[in-house]
């Protein structure tokens, strides 16, 4: 077992990932919110929406702020030492949430989609 | 005398005076499973490639010189037994520190950075007649702390020190807990200061690999987070 693979080192590394997407992802959105501000683009931007593919996207980035919002109350949970560090069920526990939120949020999406058709 | 068995040693080999790029060199050795990986590496050195260098001095998990990179972890290779891995064993030098020739790594920028902490007792009071004494709940504090060998195998998992090598490393930090909760030393802020200041304790994000890495079982992070809050408390304070 190589320290690559150990769930510790994937946390450090999904938190620097997703920490450096969503911040080019707030500023982006940020920005074309305010340039493109008028009735056309808001009638547009609804029309996108509506595609499967932005809903999918729009599900992932809600999972990334989970994410990155987990793996950072894992660091504060260690630093105000509510768990030993020497305890690894803290990072099957991180998973375990981010599993059944990932799952309950798919479900949720491929029933509305498959309703929404109906 | 229990079974020999056929272990293949593939070793990450660097010699500078045949070419710049290190290179992998596999070597087939018979040891029995009470044998450790210095074991193997002393005999492919005896019998199979004089050329072959690397570090060791007591053998016994005590001067930490054999500090080295055993299957994709940092480990003491004398305290490696060969039962426990697979008779693959890839070994390579530890990562982060630039290599000198075969498994043998320049330890300076390592021990620099434990100079930063100035790693020994400060006290400006004349010393009595025979030792400062200390209670011995005031050295439970320390006690774990003072077990590090400074092998380099905690600082060299961390990522934060193979992302920016100006990061004192949990080994450094480490010290830096031995000598600050230390109550007969009396530079404890100084050494504070400095910690948070050299790229220190605020750069360490519990990645936790030094609790992994480290041959005496040492909990760094547990030391590290402690410094923390004493450094946080300390600056609510008004003292830093």
């Amino acid at each position: 077992m190589s320290y690559k693979k150990s769930f510790d080192y994937i946390f450090w590394i999904t938190q620097r990932l997703t920490g450096i997407f969503l911040f080019i992802y707030m500023l982006i959105h940020a920005v074309f919110t305010f340039i493109l501000k008028n009735d056309k683009t808001y009638f547009f931007a609804n029309l996108v929406k509506s595609f499967f593919i932005i809903k999918f996207l729009e599900y992932l980035l809600i999972l990334t702020v989970i994410a990155h919002t987990l793996i950072g109350i894992r660091v504060l949970l260690l630093e105000i030492e509510f768990i030993s560090t020497k305890k690894q069920y803290l990072n099957n526990i991180i998973l375990f949430i981010f599993s059944v939120l990932a799952i309950l949020f798919f479900i949720k999406l491929f029933l509305t989609s498959i309703f929404n058709h109906v | 005398m229990s079974e020999e068995k056929l272990y293949i040693f593939k070793i990450k080999r660097f010699l500078p005076e045949k070419s710049k790029e290190s290179f992998w060199q596999e070597y087939e050795v018979k040891l029995s499973s009470y044998e450790r990986v210095l074991d193997g590496l002393v005999k492919i050195q005896e019998t199979l490639d004089s050329s072959l260098v690397f570090r060791k001095s007591c053998a016994h998990g005590i001067c930490g010189s054999c500090g080295m990179k055993i299957n994709g972890l940092n480990r003491l290779a004398c305290q490696t037994l060969v039962k426990d891995l697979p008779s693959l064993i890839e070994i390579e030098p530890l990562p982060g520190l630039p290599v000198i020739r075969d498994l043998i790594v320049d330890m300076r920028p390592f021990f620099e950075k434990n100079d930063l902490v100035l790693p020994y007792l400060i006290n400006d009071e004349p010393p009595p007649e025979r030792e400062r004494l200390q209670k011995p709940e005031d050295q439970e504090k320390i006690l774990e702390s003072i077990t590090c060998i400074m092998c380099g195998c905690c600082t060299t998992s961390c990522p934060v020190f193979l992302t920016n090598p100006n990061y004192l490393g949990p080994s450094a930090l480490l010290k830096a807990y031995r000598f600050i909760y230390d109550t007969r030393d009396q530079a404890g802020l100084e050494r504070l200061r400095k910690i948070i200041e050299e790229m220190g304790i605020f750069h360490c994000h519990s990645v936790l690999n030094c609790l992994k890495a480290c041959p005496k079982g040492i909990d760094i992070p547990k030391h590290i987070i402690k410094l923390k809050k004493l450094a946080v408390k300390k600056t609510i304070k008004g003292e830093l």
